[in-house]
């Protein structure tokens, strides 16, 4: 490795010397050099809230939109990682997988509510949201491991192969999502289209908790978010390191060859891990359509923050996504807040470079990711 | 050594015959299939020509190729479209001419690949794969967010080129062909 990044010479010390003055840069800016904005025009020292100084309980905020959403990102791209590390397919439906279980916790919540109304949120109980989240995880799992089944086993350690396959499945089924999603909607609005939908938090998310810190209220529904995601890792972790399926599921991801060699069936393990990764998919749509909603469209966004997430952390490792995750979020939401705002097109909307930023400057440093093993 | 020859040869024939239909095609077909069918033939052609290279001579499999035909369409719908008086405009409207536009078009998709490759470069596989398609979800997103170049919807406005057959004077087809081409995962449709 030590050769290859030497043999990159001079271009990459120049490289990497501009993407450590990036960073810095970008981090005085968001701590002193932005201003908030005056009463006319802008330059491009102007920002919604100034600088962290100027306004520390904004900068909070933001900090706290970024964790709350790398907790989603987290719970999306931990299922993708999971799949991946096991068992080396790249899953590019993915995205579709997410989209699918998205439109079916709507369809299942819509029922469960009585349908054709526009839901006020307080309305929602516990349970109205929990069965559409297990009916989903539960479908999705189902689909994902008949894909897995059908198409991939036979496939197996072909893995371009298995990544166009999946690429096929991906269109397919997201056309499909369109032609037949969503089915229950408010009177007056289109049907089926893949017009976006909302999925209703439970009703007692919908308020603010006061953190007591710089007089910051924020959103539980968004601090609920965090905390799913978290238990998701926990959950995750615990069951990889103490429980069997677990071992024999990292053993797997080290010597597959050995692994089945000394009598255990790898494929009743790839098949599990499989179930797992699809259903987290479905988990991460409901609790994402919940925040915001459930479109066309969506699945190659999310099957993106997926790959970005994991390309940053270091394929198939649980802490490479969360850390990826965390990354992510933070430079997602910071781009939306302190993106400089001069003008009427400027820039906010640029932010989805910074996407691009981010994973080049990881990959400058680690070509492998953050917690990647060298393949 | 005669079964390679027979191979080489009857490949040659269908090279000719390929070059002679698609001289000969304006005259023999119908605008439909000349339009709709053989030009976006031959654009898909193009696209996977550059897959075919990436991967033949250089064992990298390229998702990112989608993405910048994308750019590249992009590119050239902004800088050759120009405003139209009373009409409903959109994008940069440089109004460029055409053939300074593709060259300009091609340079500056040229450059960005550069980037793109500079970073995917130590990259190999299927971790290629997913770094190169996370440019195309990127440029995607890009171009649907950034409405000054234009959005989802296409580049509206008209171009001074001098078509002749095809031509109507407003032929905003360059973008609106272009964006569902840089849709990530469907590359052809």
């Amino acid at each position: 490795m030590a050769e290859r990044i030497r043999a990159w010479g001079v271009v990459g010390t120049v490289a990497r010397g501009a993407a450590v003055a990036v960073v810095v840069f970008a981090f005085l800016y968001v701590l002193v050099i932005a201003n908030p904005p005056p009463e006319v025009g802008g330059s491009w020292r102007t920002t919604n809230t100034g600088s962290a100084l100027d306004d520390p309980s904004s900068f909070l905020e933001t900090i706290l939109d970024g964790l709350t959403f790398a907790g989603l990102l987290f719970i999306v791209a931990s299922g993708f990682s999971l799949i991946f590390g096991l068992m080396r397919v790249v899953n590019m439906a993915y995205g579709a997988f997410y989209l699918l279980g998205g439109y079916i916790a709507y369809e299942v919540q819509q029922r469960m509510t009585g349908s054709g109304i526009f839901l006020s949120g307080q309305d929602v109980n516990t349970w109205e949201w929990v069965v559409p989240w297990l009916v989903a995880m539960a479908c999705i799992a189902v689909f994902g491991l008949a894909v897995q089944q059908l198409l991939l086993r036979w496939n197996q350690g072909q893995d371009l192969r298995q990544a166009l396959i999946t690429i096929a499945v991906s269109v397919i089924v997201a056309d499909q999502v369109i032609a037949h999603f969503p089915r229950t909607v408010p009177l007056g609005t289109q049907k089926y289209g893949g017009n976006a939908v909302t999925i209703s938090w439970p009703g007692w998310t919908n308020r603010l908790v006061d953190l007591h810190i710089g007089g910051v209220h924020y959103s539980l529904a968004r601090l609920v978010m965090l905390g799913l995601g978290v238990s998701v890792g926990i959950v995750l972790w615990l069951w990889l390191q103490k429980t069997r399926t677990g071992m024999v599921i990292r053993a797997g991801v080290d010597d597959r060859q050995m692994t089945s060699a000394i009598g255990i069936n790898i494929q009743w393990t790839f098949a599990i891990a499989f179930l797992v990764g699809s259903a987290l998919a479905a988990f991460g749509a409901v609790v994402s359509g919940s925040q915001s909603s459930v479109a066309q469209g969506q699945d190659g966004q999310w099957l993106l923050y997926a790959l970005v997430v994991v390309i940053i952390g270091g394929m198939g490792s649980l802490a490479g996504a969360a850390v990826g995750a965390v990354l992510y979020g933070l430079v997602f939401s910071f781009a939306v807040a302190y993106l400089p705002i001069t003008g009427n097109d400027c820039c906010q909307q640029y932010s989805v470079v910074l996407t691009f930023a981010l994973m080049a400057l990881v990959l400058a440093f680690r070509p492998q990711g953050l917690f990647g093993r060298v393949a | 050594m005669s079964l390679e020859r027979t191979k080489v040869a009857t490949e040659r024939l269908i090279g000719v015959a390929a070059l002679v239909l698609a001289i000969l095609a304006p005259a023999i077909f119908s605008s439909f299939w000349l339009n709709s069918i053989l030009t976006q033939a031959l654009i898909l052609g193009i696209g996977a020509a550059s897959l075919i290279f990436l991967s033949a001579y250089g064992g990298m499999i390229s998702l990112a190729q989608t993405g910048l035909m994308g750019i590249a369409g992009y590119a050239l719908a902004n800088m050759v479209t120009q405003r139209v008086p009373g009409g409903e405009t959109k994008g940069l409207l440089l109004g460029w001419d055409p053939t300074l536009g593709l060259v300009a078009a091609i340079l500056l998709t040229v450059a960005i690949g550069v980037v793109f490759g500079a970073v995917a470069s130590r990259s190999y596989g299927i971790y290629f794969l997913m770094l190169t398609l996370t440019y195309t979800v990127i440029a995607f997103l890009f171009v649907g967010s950034v409405t000054l170049i234009g959005g989802f919807s296409p580049v509206a406005g008209s171009t001074s080129t001098r078509r002749g057959s095809s031509g109507t004077s407003s032929r905003t087809g360059s973008a609106s062909t272009t964006s569902p081409s840089s849709r990530p995962c469907s590359c052809t449709c």
